[in-house]
């Protein structure tokens, strides 16, 4: 049974009515991994061995009878910028080539006390700063779907490993789009949530008004049982984060109706500047909306979206969309359309607005937050320290404003 | 907008930078393109945009109470450089 290729949500199923293991699904997306990997390069750090023992420890509480959640036994990959008690998290920089957390994200808290099996640590654009995963310090991860391409990023290992099915599930970060954009090239779902619905305890932070963690999965059931599983107040430890009306409750409400919500598509997010590749993907993604809810046991996802309001915003529909884009964005409006949905045209004006604000937030945060990677306290220290001479270590970052292009 | 040549220099100096050499060129000109991409804030007509803030919204306070859940052996010493007597080792910065 090729058990790698099943959805998390399958895999659940299985577990659960004892028909597969722990063991057993961890052997087999562990063998994938090693069949695709060297192609992939998604991880940084794979931890099979302790994945192996998790998975068995899991086992036995199932025969013991104890209750488990409903991720309980599935393989999870974590981005390398969350931290992980006792395994290296380098946010693929050498400034912290042998940084090894003392203490768990809140996140993973989380997830093993749902008994999830972490795989590893995912590549990454250095400290999350980049859209392709070309800037890691480690490696490049290519997307799995041709492997000419780049996978996106900053969570450009998380979205790959997904698609290449190394794991079902896998978390990452976004601040300017480190989730949203990578999915969309590697055709999986991503999302960022609503700042505050996750803890950022234990993420390495890059602009902290903007950070949120995040899940990626091959279905929107599956990405939205994982959300389920890591958002939550964390009143302790992230003040920052908040009560939200929807916590743990996004995948039970997938089966509901959804009559009478809205759905927004910015015309400004079309515009000028879109990419071959981006198309390709653009396309890719409209026929996953469609299979993802197909042959679902919600199978009321696919039928009726009568009520719902899809809003398309003119401004992204400007100059520079290229023709295909176009064509296969309006199919998709018209395919919910078709479904009972109503289209209406919208306005976003200020959109142009919002990537100089971003520069200036992300670059004014970035620079207060990555001062600590000094090498006093942890990390790469440079055997040429010279008090008046920091610009070894600055070169050693990696960090000119050259390579600090968004995301 | 454009910077100085001299500008960019005395920013990178501040900024402990080495930007000296063939990479000078590419640096200038992407903080050209980020200068020239916020610059078009300027243009933005204030008075056109609505107030979009969740005046609603309350901040989320809560008391600054200490708690001790690591010490710095658990917490520093394993990831320290050098780390000694209860305190990291620095090098040397005072004559």
């Amino acid at each position: 049974m090729e058990l790698y290729k099943k959805t998390a949500s399958e895999l659940s199923g299985l577990l659960q009515k004892k028909e597969i293991s722990s063991v057993e699904l961890t052997k087999d997306i562990l063998a994938r991994t090693e069949s695709v990997e060297k192609k992939v390069q998604g991880y940084i750090t794979l931890t099979a061995e302790d994945a192996l023992k998790s998975a068995a420890v899991v086992d036995s509480k199932r025969a013991a009878g104890e209750n488990l959640g409903a991720l309980a036994g599935i393989p999870v990959a974590i981005k390398d910028n969350i931290c992980t008690k006792g395994t290296l998290t380098t946010c693929a920089s050498k400034m912290l080539f042998n940084f090894i957390p003392p203490y768990h994200a809140t996140v993973i808290e989380k997830l093993l006390a749902q008994n999830v099996i972490l795989t590893g640590k995912t590549n990454m654009d250095e400290f999350a700063m980049g859209s392709s995963c070309e800037n890691s310090a480690m490696h490049p991860t290519y997307n799995p779907h041709d492997l000419n391409c780049v996978p996106g990023g900053s969570s450009g290992g998380s979205a790959a490993v997904v698609a290449a099915g190394e794991v079902p599930l896998s978390l990452g970060s976004d601040t300017g789009g480190s989730i949203r954009q990578p999915a969309a090239f590697c055709g999986v779902v991503g999302l960022k949530p609503t700042y505050g619905a996750v803890s950022r305890y234990g993420l390495v932070a890059f602009a902290s008004s903007l950070d949120q963690i995040g899940p990626f999965g091959r279905t929107v059931e599956d990405t939205a049982m994982l959300f389920d599983a890591i958002t939550g107040h964390d009143p302790h430890h992230d003040s920052t984060s908040i009560k939200t009306s929807f916590e743990g409750q996004t995948h039970a409400n997938l089966n509901s109706d959804m009559r009478g919500i809205k759905i927004g598509l910015p015309k400004e997010y079309f515009g000028e500047g879109i990419s071959a590749e981006v198309r390709k993907h653009v396309l890719a993604a409209s026929t996953s909306i469609k299979t993802s809810f197909e042959g679902q046991t919600h199978a009321n996802l696919n039928s009726d979206m009568r009520g719902i309001k899809i809003g398309l915003p003119k401004e992204y529909f400007g100059e520079g969309i290229s023709a295909e884009v176009r064509k296969h964005v309006l199919a998709a409006a018209d395919m919910y359309r078709a479904m009972g949905a109503e289209i209406l045209e919208i306005s976003l004006p200020l959109s142009e607005y919002a990537l100089p604000v971003y520069y200036i937030l992300s670059s004014a945060e970035a620079s207060s937050n990555l001062a600590r990677f000094d090498g006093v306290k942890y990390g790469y220290r440079s055997p040429n320290f010279d008090r008046h001479d920091l610009t070894i270590r600055r070169r050693e970052i990696r960090l000119s404003l050259s390579e600090f292009r968004s995301t | 907008m454009t910077i100085e040549t001299r500008e960019i220099e005395h920013i990178a100096s501040l900024a402990h930078l080495d930007v000296n050499g063939a990479g000078f060129e590419r640096l200038a000109q992407d903080m050209q393109e980020i200068v020239a991409m916020v610059n078009q804030l300027q243009q933005l007509d204030l008075d056109l945009t609505a107030d979009t803030l969740d005046i609603n919204h309350k901040n989320a306070f809560r008391e600054d109470i200490a708690v001790l859940e690591y010490t710095p052996d658990q917490l520093i010493a394993p990831n320290a450089p050098d780390f000694r007597a209860g305190g990291v080792v620095v090098p040397r910065v005072v004559e």
